[in-house]
């Protein structure tokens, strides 16, 4: 039943597009907002209290339209789907007219549409199911929020921490193919 | 001695705020919180990160979003685990657990 509610919902979106874009934004100034009130309850200045509630938040900006591209690809989902099921009705429909006449088909034209519509359907599916993949952790993360685990300042910044960068020699080669010729 | 705060595994953060909604509708601020004060402050989440992470969860049905009223009357998004978020939390705490103890062994072993 909810997930019935949840796509009637996104199904609504492109209707309310532009409310959609304002509501994430909502979300997300009010999460500044709340962090701002705390800071402030805890002994900061007004000015200070909302300067660290950016900071803690991060880029503003760019986590609003990638939420924003996460929302429309969703979409793009739910609109695959729904052509998807308006081809399986159709064919149901052509299906059933024609069963209801005469089995096996009598006429070819009707039969090429069947067909036809069928592999409309598989292509829809098939675009769907490729979409992307399902599980947590495995999809790429705008570089911004890539979250690592390390040697943290003591103030808990990540921006301090030692960046590996590949070092090449004159001829071009890694470290651990350096290391690997060296071996041999 | 200052205690330093970690930043979360790639991949956890997922795993955190469906355990987080685990006990109720919660909305995106609520959900740091709770993060924050479970792990004793000691993991820290960057704020902006939950919010592309929450819109994932809710495009694979695992959690889904609604507008209420807040505790200060003001509008907010509360989230809430799905029947499909509940099963797949159950998933990936089993995989977390598993892949922890592997690692607890090669570091009492190696």
């Amino acid at each position: 039943m909810t997930t019935i509610k949840s796509v009637l919902r996104q199904l609504g979106a492109p209707v309310r597009g532009g409310a959609a874009g304002r509501e994430i934004e909502d979300e997300l100034r009010y999460h500044i907002e709340l962090r701002t009130r705390d800071n402030i309850a805890a002994g900061m200045s007004p000015e200070d209290a909302a300067a660290d509630a950016m900071r803690r938040f991060g880029d503003f900006d760019q986590i609003r339209s990638v939420c924003e591209e996460i929302r429309k690809e969703r979409l793009a989902g739910v609109m695959k789907l729904t052509k998807a099921s308006a081809w399986v009705i159709l064919g149901c429909g052509l299906m059933l007219k024609m069963s209801s006449k005469i089995l096996p088909f009598q006429n070819v034209g009707e039969f090429l549409i069947l067909i036809s519509l069928l592999w409309r359907l598989l292509i829809h599916l098939r675009e769907i199911q490729t979409d992307r993949p399902r599980g947590l952790g495995y999809e790429p993360p705008p570089p911004s929020i890539i979250h690592t685990i390390g040697d943290l300042s003591a103030s808990g910044s990540t921006e301090d921490a030692p960046r590996p960068v590949p070092t090449y020699d004159k001829e071009g080669r890694t470290p651990v193919e350096r290391l690997i010729s060296d071996e041999k | 001695m200052a205690q330093s705060k970690q930043n979360l595994i790639q991949g956890t953060l997922a795993m955190l705020i469906l355990r987080s909604l685990a006990r109720g509708p919660l909305h995106g601020y609520e959900i740091v919180q709770r993060i924050q004060q479970s792990s004793e402050d000691v993991l820290k989440v960057e704020e902006g990160s939950l919010y592309p992470a929450l819109y994932r969860l809710e495009g694979e049905g695992w959690v889904e979003a609604e507008w209420g009223a807040s505790e200060n009357n003001r509008r907010a998004k509360y989230y809430k685990l799905t029947r499909a978020g509940r099963k797949q939390l159950a998933v990936e705490t089993s995989n977390w657990e598993r892949l922890s103890e592997a690692i607890a062994k090669v570091l009492q072993t190696a």
